[in-house]
């Protein structure tokens, strides 16, 4: 899980162009979508397709996104989750 | 003292309607050009529900007098030539008034229908792309086309800014005769669907996998569709000169930024009520006097929950009759401003309200209940047209009987 | 009515040197690598958002961020006070080729919705009008090349019948790593400004 965790950090950094911020800096728990790293809503479509590309899960609409989106331990849990079956 | 800005001469083709007279009897069957088709040869495109003109590229070319076998055009300058010529016509124009008149075309997707088949083509085997395709990908090539085929040599100019294009096509031409500039101004827009864009759009999960349903509590996202609309827009000197009479006059506009986000409104849709105020104030009258509202209302939550606030804002003491014809004609991107100032002309003409298809219940959050069957024999004379484009560009016609 | 140029922001590729770009305005004039982190950092902005953006969009919004440091101009002016008009060759053409990069192979399909959020030639105009809170008209016009008239005539147009007190305009393109920018911010005519007249914009061009 903290392989993953450190993994998916690194790739929404990458995938949303978020500059001068590393993989330490974004806490396990802390939620995406507030100030800190000022994500709005189409980062979230972006997280979708990250999730789609880089670990083959889908997710069916925006609004299921809000809670897988939470933070990056619940993406990270969304992930596992869905990899097991 | 200004001139007024006259219409007298309208051109459009739709999923409805090739010309004038077929969008007329669509109207009256209370059609809707939202269905299934294949003709992009997309997975995706072929699932979703979308107004598409049921006619291949060859087939709206054959339509066009004055083409040339030789030369290939992309579906967007196509439509273009179609609707623009028609407006032409019926404004009478012949070559001569044509070389001195102003066009201002618009399209968001230019001649992306072929571009992207180029692009695909190339990316596999240079040798075997057809580059005559790349040479018609901008913008202003459908501008160009329509140029070319009309005759207009004084004044060509080319407007992208989305889904509001061919209203502020309309309205950069009524500052041109406003200003003396020009006389005649042919102006519109025009966009063909296209992988590009239906993919795009999908990537931002605003289309319904549904046929759209406007103002609706339980709305799920646009459809999108093809079009073209056209005017052909005269000084009252123009009018009076060439002894005609004019079909109905585009009496005011506004167009503002809505300064929030790059494809959401915002919530209190401060760019639609600024660009709503400024057209009826220039139209020198008041939201009172406002008898029907073509709303922009694409069926997305965002929209037309923004929309909704703006109208709110504007209208306190009674909400005129509204309806979005986007449940009839698609979402037809830049050529939305012109199909559904054609539409507002003909409610004019022949006193209609257009029906909100699908709608069902209304938004919690605001309330309004939009036309829902076509209503006839109504007396409008002035009648607001809003267009929306991403970019938070926001324009609004007000379109008067004379 | 005289109008007057009261800032001016130019970018453009060197000409000796292609990886060096030379920005402009009244105050300055500087050679930059072309480097979009570097371009960030020497225009002193804060603003996270810049990285997201497309290229257009950036080069536009870097010129506006040295446009704004000139004056008060957001202080002098209500949102609706200032109007933004620009112009282009490519549209978004080399955006449009980033987000067919996304979709082009049938294995690889993964259409990207923050590129495809840039796909339209007058983004840039909007992002403009979020940073810098514009809320006055705004058109953006294509055309092959800089057609300074038509810029001229529509924002004097907009200062006499729009009463529009101040207006950001230029020309805004992008295509293949090669910027090429203006951008002025209009105001009513002041002393010992520069006139807001096709020779001006010529040489500033």
């Amino acid at each position: 899980m903290n392989e993953l965790i450190t993994d998916l950090k690194k790739e929404i950094i990458t995938q949303l162009n978020l500059q001068d911020i590393t993989p330490e800096e974004i806490k396990d728990d802390a939620p995406l979508f507030v100030d800190g790293l000022g994500l709005d809503s189409i980062d979230v479509l972006e997280l979708i397709v990250l999730l789609q590309k880089k670990y083959g899960v889908k997710i069916d609409g925006a609004k299921e996104g809000k809670s897988v989106f939470y933070s990056v331990k619940t993406m990270a849990e969304f992930i596992q989750a869905k990899q097991q079956h | 003292m200004s001139t007024k800005v006259l219409i007298t001469g309208i051109g459009a083709v739709s999923a409805i309607g090739l010309n004038i007279q077929e969008l007329k009897e669509s109207i009256l069957l209370s059609a809707t050009g939202i269905g299934f088709s294949n003709r992009l040869n997309s997975e995706l495109a072929g699932k979703l529900p979308s107004a598409q003109i049921l006619l291949s590229d060859e087939e709206i070319k054959n339509k066009i007098k004055g083409l040339s076998h030789r030369i290939i055009y992309s579906r967007t300058s196509l439509l273009a030539m179609l609707a623009a010529s028609e407006a032409v016509s019926m404004a009478g124009l012949d070559k001569r008034y044509c070389a001195s008149a102003a066009l201002v075309s618009s399209s968001s997707s230019g001649g992306m229908d072929k571009g992207e088949v180029f692009y695909a083509d190339y990316l596999l085997d240079p040798s075997k792309a057809n580059f005559k395709y790349a040479l018609i990908h901008d913008c202003g090539d459908a501008s160009e086309k329509i140029a070319e085929l009309l005759g207009v040599q004084k004044y060509i100019t080319t407007i992208s800014t989305a889904c509001s294009s061919a209203a502020n096509a309309f309205i950069h031409a009524s500052r041109l005769i406003k200003a003396g500039l020009a006389d005649i101004v042919i102006a519109g827009g025009s966009d063909a669907m296209c992988r590009f864009t239906v993919n795009g759009f999908n990537s931002l999960m605003i289309l319904s996998d549904e046929p759209c349903k406007p103002f609706d509590r339980n709305r799920k996202g646009l459809n999108l569709g093809e079009a073209a609309g056209y005017f052909v827009l005269e000084s009252e000197r123009s009018v009076n000169s060439r002894g005609i009479k004019p079909i109905a006059e585009l009496s005011g506009y506004g167009n503002a930024c809505d300064a929030f986000h790059q494809t959401a409104s915002s919530p209190n849709g401060e760019g639609a009520y600024l660009a709503m105020t400024q057209a009826i104030r220039t139209s020198r009258h008041i939201a009172e006097e406002i008898d029907y509202i073509n709303a922009h209302g694409t069926g997305t939550q965002n929209n037309d929950l923004s929309e909704s606030a703006a109208l709110k804002r504007i209208f306190i003491n009674q909400m005129p009759p509204l309806s979005s014809t986007k449940a009839v004609t698609g979402h037809t991107l830049a050529a939305a401003g012109g199909i559904e100032a054609v539409l507002s002309v003909l409610a004019i003409e022949n006193g209609w309200i257009y029906p909100n298809l699908n709608f069902e219940e209304p938004i919690e959050e605001t309330g309004i209940i939009p036309v829902s069957q076509l209503k006839k024999n109504q007396k409008i004379k002035h009648i607001l047209s809003n267009s929306f484009g991403f970019g938070g560009n926001n324009s609004s016609l007000v379109i008067s009987a004379c | 009515m005289n109008l007057s140029v009261s800032a001016y922001c130019r970018i453009k590729q060197h000409p000796d040197n292609r990886e060096n770009l030379i920005i402009e305005t009244f105050d300055n004039e500087f050679v930059l690598i072309n480097d979009m982190a570097v371009l960030y950092r020497e225009s002193g902005m804060e603003y996270l958002k810049y990285f997201k953006m497309d290229q257009v969009s950036k080069f536009g919004i870097l010129a506006g961020e040295w446009l704004f440091k000139r004056g008060n101009f957001r202080e002098k002016y209500a949102d609706q006070e200032i109007g933004i008009v620009l112009a282009n060759s490519n549209g978004s053409l080399d955006t449009d080729m980033e987000f067919y990069k996304t979709i082009e192979s049938k294995d690889n399909f993964f259409p990207s919705p923050a590129i495809f959020v840039y796909t339209l030639s007058n983004i840039v105009m909007g992002e403009l009008c979020i940073r810098h809170k514009i809320k006055g008209e705004n058109a953006f016009f294509v055309s092959e090349m800089p057609d300074f008239d038509l810029l001229m005539d529509y924002v004097r147009n907009l200062f006499e019948s729009r009463n529009m007190k101040s207006v950001v305009t230029g020309w805004v393109d992008y295509i293949n790593g090669k910027p090429d920018v203006l951008l002025l911010f209009v105001e009513k005519g002041t002393d010992e400004k520069m006139e807001f007249n096709k020779k001006n914009i010529g040489i500033l061009y």
